[in-house]
């Protein structure tokens, strides 16, 4: 698949009644692209907007070359894969079920796993550590590993766009920087990747780009321009 | 790990089939002769046989529903019973059997079955303007309190006989139904658990919430309203079978998860199934043959036998 990265084409996020931010910008691909800003500023809302669970109040959003507003939800799933925040629990959920929901968008009604299928998702697990704990309970995990399970999700959904809702809050010193360092590796195998974070230390240290999500306005740099940002260093870039 | 998985199914099965068949048998204040079936004629099939499988596809059905609604609403709490479904139902059958001097099993199940679906559609066109699931939640254990309270207001100014008569009936019986009223309703049950069926998908995507639903290329918004319309529609004509059975939906999916620890959905799907209709099998063996003078009310013993169960199964567990 062609990879041509996020296109915000005057993009409006927010709610009708509260617009909270607006982008005009390009994310390349192969890069690892660091959100950042303070809460509220609307990092999660651009997140859920690029994954269509919510719209945009005006302007266009292109993914890989095609308009959000087009997709269905299922082709919509086909080009970004999503992190968010939080712990899923109950149900008996185990980590091979969480991963093998990556496949939805390819199968059909009956979800049947084709031969390919299962074979992305035993190579993500062993990629990724996963085949040993793979049938055990999700709730068992420690952070770091319950992590890592959904990031291993996002890889084998196999799509060109990749965005994340702050996944190394909670985590251990070790653990951030491993999600940083896997999120790394996936850049450079040409996905387009958007990663809302507060881990200045780590954006610094990983990521190629710097997306600052402002009230008064966005900005985008590279992550070595990073300290001619005033509004980065107000963010607390200072302290690095 | 399948292979287990197929022996407890295999074992729910077997203990089906032998609910069933001491159904049959011990269904009644008197035990059938099982050498000499055809003397006993018209108490096997006109009482016996219409009651086993009133029970058999009732509590199949309130198991699935029940299935559904903890699936949509990520909450071990949910049944049919929230979002007040069955208690618009209820109302429905209330508002018929105190107003009206005679009454057809059959009005009883009209009246239940749109009760039901007027609810679930006045609860689906507020789940179109609300996006979070607690607040849904929330708004439907209003709506169940509402008609819940009309329903008393409305007994308290009935007459005595009708009042009765609609006292026994939310106590849940499985005797109302004839084999005629079972060959209408036998197969509409049938076609709207093979319509479930068809949603295994979005049920296993709906387990990781919203957010991961959508992402994952289903539609959460669809899903929701496809499994509360289903779950709905297995509620509303059970209802009308066998009164409104308070437990089944409830607990036997807690149990099914308990018993059958895997988060696949055609999985659950049968164990709730065989657990469902079993559950209210043995409890109308219990009914009969606790108390030998009279039949005891289904809904008595249905959460006296389990919700100690699931009490017990929490405490071995300790989750969902």
């Amino acid at each position: 698949m062609v990879n041509e990265g996020v296109i915000f084409n005057q993009a409006q996020f927010g709610y009708p009644s509260r617009p909270l931010i607006a982008l005009d910008h390009v994310l390349p691909s192969g890069r690892l692209v660091a959100m950042v800003g303070k809460n509220g500023v609307g990092k999660s809302t651009v997140i859920k907007t690029l994954c269509g669970q919510q719209a945009l109040l005006s302007g266009a959003l292109f993914i890989s070359g095609k308009n959000v507003a087009d997709l269905t939800v299922q082709e919509l799933a086909q080009h970004v894969a999503a992190v968010f925040t939080g712990r899923l629990s109950g149900f008996h959920l185990t980590p091979r079920e969480v991963i093998a929901t990556a496949r939805m968008p390819y199968t059909n009604w009956m979800n049947r796993l084709s031969p390919e299928d299962e074979q992305v998702i035993a190579a993500v697990m062993d990629q990724y550590g996963i085949t040993a704990f793979s049938q055990q309970p999700l709730q068992q995990l420690s952070d770091g590993m319950y992590q890592r399970v959904l990031l291993a999700r996002a890889v084998a959904q196999q799509t060109p766009v990749l965005v994340l809702d702050e996944p190394t809050a909670f985590l251990d010193f070790a653990s951030r920087h491993e999600v940083f360092a896997l999120l790394k590796a996936q850049a450079a195998l040409g996905k387009s990747i958007l990663i809302s974070t507060h881990d200045l230390d780590l954006v610094m240290k990983y990521c190629d780009e710097v997306l600052l999500l402002d009230p008064t306005g966005a900005e985008y740099f590279a992550v070595t321009q990073a300290r001619d940002s005033e509004k980065f260093m107000a963010l607390g870039g200072r302290y690095l | 790990m399948a292979r287990h998985h197929y022996y407890i199914l295999f074992i729910a099965f077997i203990v089906l089939l032998l609910a069933v068949y001491f159904n049959l048998i011990w269904g009644g204040t008197e035990p059938l002769d099982y050498h000499h079936f055809s003397s006993n004629d018209f108490i096997f099939y006109q009482i016996r046989l219409p009651k086993m499988l009133t029970a058999l596809i009732a509590g199949g059905a309130l198991a699935v529903a029940g299935q559904l609604m903890q699936i949509v609403f990520k909450n071990p709490l949910a049944g049919p019973y929230v979002l007040g479904i069955s208690s618009g139902a209820s109302l429905a059958v209330g508002v018929l059997l105190l107003s009206v001097n005679r009454v057809f099993p059959v009005s009883i199940a009209v009246a239940a079955i749109s009760g039901a679906v007027l609810v679930t559609f006045l609860v689906l066109a507020i789940a179109a303007r609300i996006q979070s699931n607690v607040v849904l939640l929330i708004i439907g254990l209003m709506l169940a309190q509402i008609f819940a309270s009309a329903e008393t207001s409305l007994a308290y100014f009935a007459d005595p006989s009708s009042l009765k008569r609609f006292v026994l009936w939310g106590m849940g019986s499985l005797g109302n139904a004839s084999m005629r009223d079972l060959a209408f309703y036998f197969p509409l049950l049938v076609i709207a658990l093979a319509l479930t069926t068809f949603l295994f998908k979005p049920m296993n995507a709906l387990l990781m919430g919203e957010a991961y639903a959508n992402a994952s290329g289903i539609s959460f918004k669809w899903s929701r309203f496809k499994l509360i319309l289903l779950s709905s529609l297995l509620t509303g004509l059970a209802t009308a079978l066998c009164g409104p059975i308070s437990f089944v939906g409830l607990a036997v999916p807690v149990i099914s998860r308990q018993v059958l620890p895997t988060a696949k959905q055609q999985w659950q799907w049968p164990m709730n199934l065989f657990l469902g209709s079993t559950v209210l099998l043995v409890s109308d063996i219990l009914c009969h043959q606790a108390y030998s003078v009279a039949p005891l009310p289904l809904n008595m013993v249905t959460s006296l036998i389990g919700a100690p169960l699931v009490i017990w199964l929490m405490f071995k567990n300790k989750q969902w």
